[in-house]
């Protein structure tokens, strides 16, 4: 087991931050899933030890992070924001930090880093200079360098463009395959359906759950959707859509109709020729159930 | 373990000597130089040593140390959390009072390397025009051990409250009240607390340095002249810079880096 | 093929005035400092001086103790803007210092740190708004610790004061503690201000402005020493507010010596805290504030063109 929280509890203040949050994550890739608020980073600080818990137990490769320097240097860390050193290299920036992570020999491990995450040509050149992408890689190369057993990456791809967002998923793929742990943070599902299978939901503090992804779609796609059909003719469009099976609740308003279905698929295939039929001109189509907050509602409410 | 605390003295002393800080800091160092070569160019009937020991006592001794150590002390605490960069530090193989250590050492022996320039500076400028300033390395050494013992103790003080209150404001406020309010204004007034101030017991340590155990005009702002001798001012010296090492060392042991000052 | 959207329709209202604009600036930035703790802390202490004085006036009023500060002017000064003197201090010039720091470096020095000034700029905010929102905020926050305490001391002094006054000599004191107020909170706030904008350091520009207040009194007071001579006074920022301040008081010019009736003791007139007149420390804190303001007013153009 790579990280065991036992009933974690994290306040600030009055604010709850984790709530009784207790999890296993095993080695491999796991991502840890939540809207903007949901403890994600609080979790991830409790786990390397930035942080102290307010309650209860967390150990990261059998130990506990707090004040364990011995345990920091085998875990790998890239925060969220950008935090660096003003006037240094990229290159500089990540020598200093092999450095105080005891690294023997800090200027050939800062070099093999940086060449591991491409950043070879640009790495004489000053941080400021850099685009955000190449900041992402010079931060993912300083939790690298030290040869970590555990990387804890904090909404790595938040703002990178697809190309860069591509890289960094090989990236840390290519983590995983020589052998680390990877516990990579998101609030957006399909950037993490292509890194790992493992998920782990939080929302408001809360384990929500835990497993597979694909059990995880299954329940966006098992919950009935909320579709929303504007139309010239709704009162019409209604009535033959009542007709449908895949159509469980409807109910419209002068310029919309909006159906609960459990089968979106379905529905959306057999929505052209209903609306055909009842002689209505469709406007619009959208649903806001499809994403995670609608799983995390569905979750929270059962 | 040594390579990493030597890593850390590296990064500490490349701290100090970038940005606007580093600015600020030597303008510090400069200004009494500078005014005291205008003294020496344009007044009239200056004693050099005089103006040399009235710009040690009423100037290095006590706002250059108090300044420099604000600064940098303050900058070495929240401000590095401020910046984002904290998180990297206490990642490290070494533990987190050992980095406070580290980071004061080097601090404390920078700052007093600064302070020398400024005490050689102004003695050199005093003698502008004139005979030099007899026991002028005497006096700007001993100045400078004395005043490496303030920086230490205040830059204990400060990283105490940088890392033990959650924002720059109240850190600062922590900071700069008993400073400026007990250690300026009470040393002004004739009362027998003076000589429980830094300040007051930094001079009591300088005085049979560099004016042979003398009483001069220059201590008119102890008006009762009780500045404490060489052995209680160095006992609470030594007390002081104790405490505020370990407190500043328990601070960064116990100091979350969490909420919005983290990234 | 081009896309026309033809849902949208161009806004034809009307931009609210200059003034409401630099008066939303001034109400959001004002209403952030009460937020504080350590501000709370040093507003009332600056009323608490005030309010100590108005208890010992009761006191002395109510006994009929003659009391020499009541009498005069003195009280606005001596006892209150200028107290206690001590070396080149006094206790509230460095209460302002302090919360002059402690909210008015975070001003500029914030912005700059969350890259807002573009936010600002790329509305119907000219760099002249912000600027004179900046800083009428800033004084007007001041002036609420200095003009405040000291209209309640002389509405105080209304009710019991030992001598009688015309409406004139009163009208004459409250100009006095006007001016005296805008002497403490202008020129400060301009400097603060600069210090602000010089860094995205909240703690870095608040050190900046103490560093200013300090050196400059220690200067003084070092150059007076080894040149015996007295011209240098007016390099302390203390100084040369403090003397500002004492000639407004001048409208009512105090006797060579103060004779109370009853009393037996008399109380001398302090002397002039600077030999010059008023013009001199004036030319040089309105040439202060100039160069802080351009100070900033340049920054400002710099750092929009870096973002």
């Amino acid at each position: 087991m790579i990280v065991e929280a036992d009933h974690l509890n994290k306040w600030y203040g009055r604010v709850i931050a984790l709530n009784d949050v207790s999890m296993r994550i095993e080695p491999g890739i796991t991502g840890l899933l939540g809207p903007n608020g949901a403890g994600k980073t609080s979790f991830m600080r409790i786990l390397i030890g930035l942080m102290r818990e307010s309650s209860g137990e967390m150990r990261v490769l059998g130990e506990s992070p707090w004040n364990n320097p011995k345990l920091s240097v085998r875990i790998g860390y890239c925060p969220e924001h950008d935090g660096f050193y003003e006037g240094m290299t990229g290159m500089q920036f990540v020598t200093a930090l092999a450095r105080i992570r005891g690294v023997k020999d800090p200027v050939a491990a800062a070099k093999r880093a940086v060449d591991w995450v491409r950043m070879a040509e640009a790495s004489d050149r000053k941080i400021l200079t850099y685009s955000r992408g190449m900041r992402q890689r010079i931060k993912i190369a300083q939790a690298v360098v030290h040869k970590p057993e555990l990387l804890v990456l904090d909404e790595p791809l938040t703002g990178s463009d697809p190309i860069v967002r591509q890289e960094l998923i090989g990236l840390i793929k290519a983590f995983a395959q020589e052998g680390g742990s990877v516990i990579v943070s998101s609030h957006v599902l399909h950037e993490i359906e292509q890194l790992t299978r493992r998920i782990v939901l939080i929302h408001r503090g809360r384990l929500v759950a835990e497993g597979d992804v694909g059990q995880i779609r299954d329940l966006i796609d098992r919950h009935p959707h909320t579709v929303e059909v504007k139309s010239d003719r709704p009162r019409d469009l209604a009535a033959a859509l009542a007709r449908e099976p895949e159509v469980v609740e409807i109910r419209f308003d002068p310029s919309a109709v909006w159906v609960r279905t459990p089968k979106p698929d379905a529905f959306y295939s057999k929505l052209p020729r209903i609306a055909l039929d009842a002689g209505a001109e469709v406007k619009e189509i959208s649903s806001p159930d499809d994403n995670l907050e609608a799983v995390f509602r569905y979750l929270t409410e059962t | 373990m040594i390579q990493a605390a030597l890593g850390f003295a590296g990064l500490t002393l490349r701290g100090l000597i970038g940005g606007r800080r580093a600015t600020a800091a030597a303008v510090l160092v400069l200004a009494p130089p500078f005014f005291a070569l205008i003294a020496s160019m344009f007044g009239k009937h200056v004693d050099p040593v005089k103006l040399f020991h009235g710009f040690m006592f009423y100037f290095s001794l006590w706002f250059v140390i108090y300044l420099l150590s604000l600064i940098y002390g303050i900058s070495m605490s929240i401000g590095e959390i401020e910046d984002g960069t904290a998180g990297y530090l206490y990642l490290s193989a070494v533990p987190k009072w050992l980095i406070v250590l580290i980071q004061m050492g080097v601090t404390t022996a920078a700052l007093s390397a600064m302070l020398f320039v400024n005490l050689l500076l102004t003695g050199l400028a005093a003698s502008y025009g004139r005979e030099l300033v007899p026991n002028l390395l005497r006096d700007v050494v001993s100045c400078t051990l004395v005043g490496g013992v303030g920086i230490a103790v205040s830059l204990g003080y400060y990283v105490t409250c940088g890392l033990t209150f959650r924002t720059p404001t109240g850190a600062l406020a922590a900071a700069l009240f008993p400073t400026f309010f007990w250690e300026i204004l009470v040393t002004s007034w004739p009362m027998k607390f003076a000589e429980y101030t830094l300040t007051n017991n930094l001079r009591g340590m300088l005085l049979p340095m560099v004016f042979n155990n003398s009483r001069g005009p220059l201590y008119r702002y102890v008006v009762n002249f009780h500045l404490p001798d060489y052995g209680e001012a160095s006992m609470f010296l030594s007390i002081l810079m104790g405490l505020f090492l370990i407190t500043a060392m328990i601070a960064a042991m116990n100091r979350s880096i969490e909420g919005k000052e983290a990234r | 093929m081009a896309i026309y959207d033809q849902s949208y329709t161009p806004w034809t209202g009307t931009y609210t005035s200059r003034a409401a604009r630099i008066r939303a600036m001034v109400a959001m930035e004002l209403a952030q400092p009460f937020k504080n703790v350590w501000v709370l802390v040093s507003v009332l202490m600056a009323f608490s001086l005030v309010i100590g004085w108005l208890l010992i006036l009761f006191i002395a009023g109510s006994s009929q103790v003659p009391l020499p500060f009541a009498f005069g002017n003195r009280i606005y000064r001596d006892g209150f803007y200028n107290f206690p003197t001590g070396s080149s201090f006094t206790l509230f010039s460095m209460i302002l210092m302090a919360l002059s720091a402690t909210v008015g470096a975070s001003l500029i020095s914030r912005d700059l740190r969350h890259r807002a000034l573009l936010m600002y700029f790329s509305r119907s905010i000219t760099r002249v708004d912000y600027l004179l929102g900046k800083f009428l905020s800033l004084v007007l926050f001041l002036l609420i610790v200095t003009l405040g305490p000291g209209l309640l001391l002389f509405i105080g002094q209304l009710g019991m004061s030992q001598e009688r006054l015309t409406f004139g000599q009163r009208m004459g004191d409250l100009g006095a503690i006007t001016l005296h107020s805008l002497i403490l909170t202008v020129p400060a706030s301009a400097l603060v201000l600069a210090f602000s904008s010089m860094t995205n350091r909240t703690y870095l520009a608040a050190i900046l402005w103490a560093s200013f207040y300090f050196i400059s009194a220690s200067t003084s007071e070092a150059l007076r020493f080894t040149l015996r001579s007295d011209w240098p006074k007016i390099l302390s920022w203390t100084n040369v507010t403090a003397h500002l301040g004492d000639l407004c008081y001048a409208v009512r010019p105090p006797p060579d010596t103060i004779r109370i009736p009853g009393a037996k003791s008399i109380l001398p007139v302090p002397p002039a805290i600077l030999d010059c007149g008023w013009l001199p420390p004036f030319l040089l804190l309105t040439g202060l504030t100039a160069l802080s303001l351009l100070v900033v007013w340049r920054r400002l153009r710099s750092v929009e063109g870096e973002e």
